[in-house]
Protein backbone atom coordinates (compact mmCIF):
# COMPACT_ATOMS: atom_id res chain seq x y z
CA UNK A 1 0.00 0.00 0.00
CA UNK A 2 1.21 3.36 -0.69
CA UNK A 3 2.26 6.13 2.00
CA UNK A 4 -0.76 8.20 0.75
CA UNK A 5 -3.46 6.05 1.57
CA UNK A 6 -2.34 5.10 5.02
CA UNK A 7 -4.75 6.62 7.40
CA UNK A 8 -8.00 8.24 7.60
CA UNK A 9 -7.10 12.03 7.98
CA UNK A 10 -10.28 13.86 6.79
CA UNK A 11 -11.80 10.92 4.96
CA UNK A 12 -15.50 11.26 7.15
CA UNK A 13 -15.66 15.35 6.08
CA UNK A 14 -14.89 14.50 2.42
CA UNK A 15 -17.26 11.74 2.30
CA UNK A 16 -20.37 13.23 3.59
CA UNK A 17 -20.14 16.70 1.62
CA UNK A 18 -19.73 14.60 -1.69
CA UNK A 19 -23.59 13.22 -1.73
CA UNK A 20 -24.51 16.31 -0.47
CA UNK A 21 -22.90 18.12 -2.71
CA UNK A 22 -24.62 16.14 -5.77
CA UNK A 23 -27.89 16.27 -4.29
CA UNK A 24 -27.94 20.26 -4.41
CA UNK A 25 -26.26 19.87 -7.88
CA UNK A 26 -28.92 17.91 -9.31
CA UNK A 27 -31.84 19.73 -7.21
CA UNK A 28 -30.63 22.53 -8.85
CA UNK A 29 -30.02 22.14 -12.50
CA UNK A 30 -33.88 20.60 -12.31
CA UNK A 31 -35.35 23.59 -10.74
CA UNK A 32 -33.12 26.04 -13.53
CA UNK A 33 -33.94 23.68 -16.55
CA UNK A 34 -37.80 23.67 -15.01
CA UNK A 35 -37.75 27.66 -14.64
CA UNK A 36 -36.42 27.88 -18.36
CA UNK A 37 -39.02 25.20 -19.80
CA UNK A 38 -41.51 27.22 -18.44
CA UNK A 39 -40.30 30.56 -19.84
CA UNK A 40 -40.02 28.91 -23.13
CA UNK A 41 -43.71 27.79 -23.43
CA UNK A 42 -44.72 31.32 -22.53
CA UNK A 43 -42.35 32.52 -25.63
CA UNK A 44 -44.34 29.93 -27.79
CA UNK A 45 -47.31 30.54 -26.32
CA UNK A 46 -46.98 34.15 -26.54
CA UNK A 47 -46.44 33.76 -30.47
CA UNK A 48 -49.14 31.47 -31.23
CA UNK A 49 -51.95 33.40 -29.92
CA UNK A 50 -50.64 36.61 -31.80
CA UNK A 51 -50.24 34.84 -34.89
CA UNK A 52 -53.83 33.16 -34.42
CA UNK A 53 -55.31 36.53 -33.63
CA UNK A 54 -53.79 38.12 -36.44
CA UNK A 55 -54.98 35.37 -38.89
CA UNK A 56 -58.58 35.82 -37.65
CA UNK A 57 -58.90 39.32 -38.29
CA UNK A 58 -57.54 39.27 -41.68
CA UNK A 59 -59.62 36.48 -43.05
CA UNK A 60 -62.52 36.90 -45.61
CA UNK A 61 -65.18 35.55 -43.63
CA UNK A 62 -66.07 33.59 -39.76
CA UNK A 63 -65.46 30.14 -40.86
CA UNK A 64 -61.96 30.61 -43.02
CA UNK A 65 -60.95 32.85 -39.85
CA UNK A 66 -61.50 30.06 -37.43
CA UNK A 67 -59.37 27.87 -39.38
CA UNK A 68 -56.56 30.09 -40.27
CA UNK A 69 -56.19 31.10 -37.12
CA UNK A 70 -55.73 27.66 -36.00
CA UNK A 71 -53.30 27.16 -38.71
CA UNK A 72 -51.05 30.40 -38.00
CA UNK A 73 -51.05 28.83 -33.94
CA UNK A 74 -49.82 25.41 -35.41
CA UNK A 75 -47.01 26.63 -37.65
CA UNK A 76 -46.20 29.01 -35.08
CA UNK A 77 -45.72 26.32 -32.78
CA UNK A 78 -44.47 23.74 -34.89
CA UNK A 79 -41.83 26.61 -35.78
CA UNK A 80 -40.41 26.54 -32.39
CA UNK A 81 -39.85 23.14 -32.24
CA UNK A 82 -42.79 21.47 -30.16
CA UNK A 83 -46.01 19.49 -31.19
CA UNK A 84 -48.70 21.60 -31.82
CA UNK A 85 -51.22 18.67 -30.21
CA UNK A 86 -49.43 20.37 -26.90
CA UNK A 87 -51.33 23.51 -27.62
CA UNK A 88 -54.83 24.61 -26.34
CA UNK A 89 -56.01 27.70 -28.42
CA UNK A 90 -59.21 29.38 -27.08
CA UNK A 91 -60.86 32.23 -29.24
CA UNK A 92 -62.16 33.95 -25.65
CA UNK A 93 -64.97 36.53 -28.00
CA UNK A 94 -66.81 35.56 -30.25
CA UNK A 95 -68.16 36.88 -33.48
CA UNK A 96 -66.75 37.85 -36.71
CA UNK A 97 -67.14 41.09 -38.84
CA UNK A 98 -66.17 44.91 -39.29
CA UNK A 99 -64.98 46.35 -35.81
CA UNK A 100 -64.96 42.93 -34.07
CA UNK A 101 -62.55 42.55 -31.09
CA UNK A 102 -61.01 39.21 -31.62
CA UNK A 103 -58.85 37.90 -28.29
CA UNK A 104 -57.44 34.22 -28.73
CA UNK A 105 -55.82 32.93 -25.83
CA UNK A 106 -52.93 29.82 -26.13
CA UNK A 107 -52.20 27.57 -23.32
CA UNK A 108 -49.49 25.20 -23.06
CA UNK A 109 -49.27 22.42 -20.14
CA UNK A 110 -45.67 21.91 -18.56
CA UNK A 111 -45.30 18.75 -16.39
CA UNK A 112 -43.51 19.95 -13.23
CA UNK A 113 -40.73 17.73 -11.36
CA UNK A 114 -42.31 14.31 -10.59
CA UNK A 115 -41.87 12.55 -6.87
CA UNK A 116 -41.44 9.17 -6.06
CA UNK A 117 -43.81 8.50 -4.00
CA UNK A 118 -46.77 10.46 -6.50
CA UNK A 119 -48.47 8.59 -8.92
CA UNK A 120 -49.94 12.01 -10.53
CA UNK A 121 -47.82 14.34 -12.29
CA UNK A 122 -48.76 17.75 -11.68
CA UNK A 123 -48.10 20.70 -14.00
CA UNK A 124 -48.26 24.28 -14.59
CA UNK A 125 -50.59 25.56 -17.07
CA UNK A 126 -48.73 28.62 -19.15
CA UNK A 127 -50.92 30.85 -20.69
CA UNK A 128 -50.85 34.05 -23.31
CA UNK A 129 -53.62 36.25 -24.88
CA UNK A 130 -53.64 38.49 -27.72
CA UNK A 131 -56.48 40.80 -29.18
CA UNK A 132 -56.93 42.88 -32.31
CA UNK A 133 -59.64 44.39 -34.08
CA UNK A 134 -61.13 43.39 -37.52
CA UNK A 135 -60.60 46.55 -39.75
CA UNK A 136 -63.38 48.39 -40.01
CA UNK A 137 -62.89 49.71 -43.07
CA UNK A 138 -61.24 46.68 -44.94
CA UNK A 139 -62.20 45.60 -48.44
CA UNK A 140 -63.74 41.59 -48.75
CA UNK A 141 -66.09 42.19 -45.72
CA UNK A 142 -70.21 42.29 -45.96
CA UNK A 143 -71.67 44.74 -43.60
CA UNK A 144 -70.86 48.50 -42.23
CA UNK A 145 -68.54 49.28 -39.78
CA UNK A 146 -70.20 50.45 -36.34
CA UNK A 147 -67.05 51.03 -33.89
CA UNK A 148 -68.31 51.59 -30.63
CA UNK A 149 -64.69 51.96 -28.74
CA UNK A 150 -64.64 51.66 -25.22
CA UNK A 151 -67.20 49.22 -25.50
CA UNK B 1 3.18 25.26 -1.84
CA UNK B 2 3.33 21.79 -0.92
CA UNK B 3 0.97 18.85 -2.69
CA UNK B 4 0.48 18.28 1.10
CA UNK B 5 -1.25 21.58 2.00
CA UNK B 6 -3.58 21.30 -1.40
CA UNK B 7 -5.70 18.30 0.24
CA UNK B 8 -9.26 19.14 0.47
CA UNK B 9 -9.04 22.32 -1.43
CA UNK B 10 -12.04 20.53 -3.81
CA UNK B 11 -14.06 20.64 -1.47
CA UNK B 12 -14.03 24.43 -0.91
CA UNK B 13 -13.78 25.09 -4.95
CA UNK B 14 -17.14 22.78 -5.51
CA UNK B 15 -19.56 24.77 -3.40
CA UNK B 16 -17.69 28.03 -4.63
CA UNK B 17 -17.93 27.21 -8.54
CA UNK B 18 -21.66 25.62 -7.84
CA UNK B 19 -23.18 28.65 -6.62
CA UNK B 20 -21.29 30.40 -9.83
CA UNK B 21 -23.04 27.96 -11.69
CA UNK B 22 -26.23 28.30 -10.23
CA UNK B 23 -26.18 32.36 -10.49
CA UNK B 24 -25.15 32.52 -14.21
CA UNK B 25 -28.34 30.37 -15.05
CA UNK B 26 -30.72 31.95 -12.75
CA UNK B 27 -29.57 35.27 -15.04
CA UNK B 28 -30.12 33.73 -18.10
CA UNK B 29 -33.37 32.73 -16.94
CA UNK B 30 -34.01 35.76 -15.87
CA UNK B 31 -32.54 37.86 -19.09
CA UNK B 32 -34.98 35.60 -21.60
CA UNK B 33 -37.99 37.01 -19.17
CA UNK B 34 -36.70 40.18 -20.06
CA UNK B 35 -36.74 39.95 -23.29
CA UNK B 36 -40.62 37.79 -23.43
CA UNK B 37 -41.61 41.05 -21.52
CA UNK B 38 -39.78 43.02 -24.30
CA UNK B 39 -41.82 40.93 -26.81
CA UNK B 40 -44.68 41.64 -25.48
CA UNK B 41 -44.70 45.29 -24.93
CA UNK B 42 -43.77 45.40 -28.61
CA UNK B 43 -47.36 43.20 -29.39
CA UNK B 44 -49.24 45.42 -27.31
CA UNK B 45 -47.98 48.50 -29.11
CA UNK B 46 -48.30 47.21 -32.31
CA UNK B 47 -51.78 46.09 -31.81
CA UNK B 48 -52.44 49.14 -30.44
CA UNK B 49 -51.33 50.95 -33.29
CA UNK B 50 -52.56 49.10 -35.49
CA UNK B 51 -56.16 49.20 -34.68
CA UNK B 52 -56.10 52.72 -33.28
CA UNK B 53 -55.26 54.07 -37.21
CA UNK B 54 -58.37 53.00 -38.85
CA UNK B 55 -61.35 52.39 -35.28
CA UNK B 56 -59.58 56.09 -34.37
CA UNK B 57 -60.92 57.68 -37.75
CA UNK B 58 -63.02 60.46 -37.43
CA UNK B 59 -66.03 59.32 -39.54
CA UNK B 60 -68.40 62.68 -39.27
CA UNK B 61 -64.73 64.40 -39.99
CA UNK B 62 -64.53 61.76 -43.16
CA UNK B 63 -68.25 61.97 -44.02
CA UNK B 64 -68.86 65.80 -44.13
CA UNK B 65 -65.42 65.89 -46.59
CA UNK B 66 -62.39 66.65 -44.26
CA UNK B 67 -60.89 63.42 -45.49
CA UNK B 68 -59.27 61.07 -43.26
CA UNK B 69 -58.80 62.22 -39.74
CA UNK B 70 -58.14 60.27 -37.04
CA UNK B 71 -60.30 61.36 -33.44
CA UNK B 72 -58.02 61.65 -30.69
CA UNK B 73 -60.34 60.30 -27.59
CA UNK B 74 -61.12 57.58 -30.24
CA UNK B 75 -57.26 56.97 -30.42
CA UNK B 76 -57.31 56.96 -26.90
CA UNK B 77 -60.13 54.89 -26.26
CA UNK B 78 -58.75 52.12 -28.51
CA UNK B 79 -55.24 52.14 -26.85
CA UNK B 80 -57.23 51.94 -23.32
CA UNK B 81 -59.05 48.90 -24.73
CA UNK B 82 -55.78 47.29 -25.10
CA UNK B 83 -54.16 48.22 -21.69
CA UNK B 84 -57.27 46.72 -19.80
CA UNK B 85 -56.94 43.31 -21.74
CA UNK B 86 -52.41 42.95 -21.78
CA UNK B 87 -51.27 39.86 -20.35
CA UNK B 88 -49.93 40.97 -16.80
CA UNK B 89 -48.01 37.67 -15.89
CA UNK B 90 -44.98 39.15 -17.20
CA UNK B 91 -45.56 42.96 -17.53
CA UNK B 92 -46.82 45.22 -14.69
CA UNK B 93 -48.04 48.33 -14.41
CA UNK B 94 -48.46 48.67 -18.23
CA UNK B 95 -49.49 52.26 -19.30
CA UNK B 96 -50.18 53.14 -22.92
CA UNK B 97 -49.94 56.84 -24.33
CA UNK B 98 -51.52 57.15 -28.23
CA UNK B 99 -49.89 60.10 -30.16
CA UNK B 100 -51.73 61.20 -33.17
CA UNK B 101 -48.73 62.41 -35.30
CA UNK B 102 -50.90 64.11 -38.29
CA UNK B 103 -53.88 63.15 -39.73
CA UNK B 104 -53.36 59.22 -40.77
CA UNK B 105 -50.61 58.47 -38.57
CA UNK B 106 -50.54 57.25 -34.94
CA UNK B 107 -47.34 56.54 -32.38
CA UNK B 108 -48.13 54.37 -29.25
CA UNK B 109 -45.53 54.03 -26.47
CA UNK B 110 -46.04 51.78 -23.96
CA UNK B 111 -44.37 51.52 -20.76
CA UNK B 112 -44.22 48.17 -18.04
CA UNK B 113 -42.02 47.00 -15.55
CA UNK B 114 -41.03 43.28 -15.59
CA UNK B 115 -40.05 41.62 -12.42
CA UNK B 116 -36.41 39.70 -11.84
CA UNK B 117 -37.11 36.49 -10.30
CA UNK B 118 -33.59 35.58 -9.37
CA UNK B 119 -30.96 38.12 -10.18
CA UNK B 120 -32.53 40.33 -7.62
CA UNK B 121 -30.81 38.23 -4.85
CA UNK B 122 -27.75 39.21 -6.11
CA UNK B 123 -26.10 42.29 -4.45
CA UNK B 124 -26.66 45.42 -6.48
CA UNK B 125 -29.45 44.34 -8.64
CA UNK B 126 -32.65 46.00 -9.02
CA UNK B 127 -35.71 43.98 -8.56
CA UNK B 128 -37.54 45.08 -11.51
CA UNK B 129 -36.70 46.54 -15.09
CA UNK B 130 -38.67 49.32 -16.73
CA UNK B 131 -39.53 48.28 -20.10
CA UNK B 132 -40.14 50.79 -22.98
CA UNK B 133 -41.81 49.78 -26.52
CA UNK B 134 -43.29 52.13 -29.32
CA UNK B 135 -45.09 51.40 -32.83
CA UNK B 136 -46.18 53.48 -35.50
CA UNK B 137 -48.63 53.51 -37.76
CA UNK B 138 -49.89 55.17 -40.84
CA UNK B 139 -53.49 54.59 -42.80
CA UNK B 140 -52.78 54.50 -46.42
CA UNK B 141 -56.07 54.35 -48.45
CA UNK B 142 -56.62 52.30 -51.24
Amino acid sequence: MSRRLRGDDGQVAGIESVPFGLLVLVVGILLVAHTWAVVDAKFVATTAAREATRAYVESDDADAAQQDARRAAADAVRRSGRSPTDLDLEQTTSGFGRCVRSRFEARFRIPTLGMPWRSDRPSVTVRAGHQEVVDPYRDGLAGSADCRVGS
Amino acid sequence: MSRARDRGTTLLFFPAAFLVVVALASVTVDFARLHLAQRQADDLAAASANDAVTVGLDEAALRSGAGYRLDRARVDAVVAAHVAAADRSTLRGITARGSVRDARSVDITVTAWAPLAFARSLPGTPAAVTIRARAAATARLR
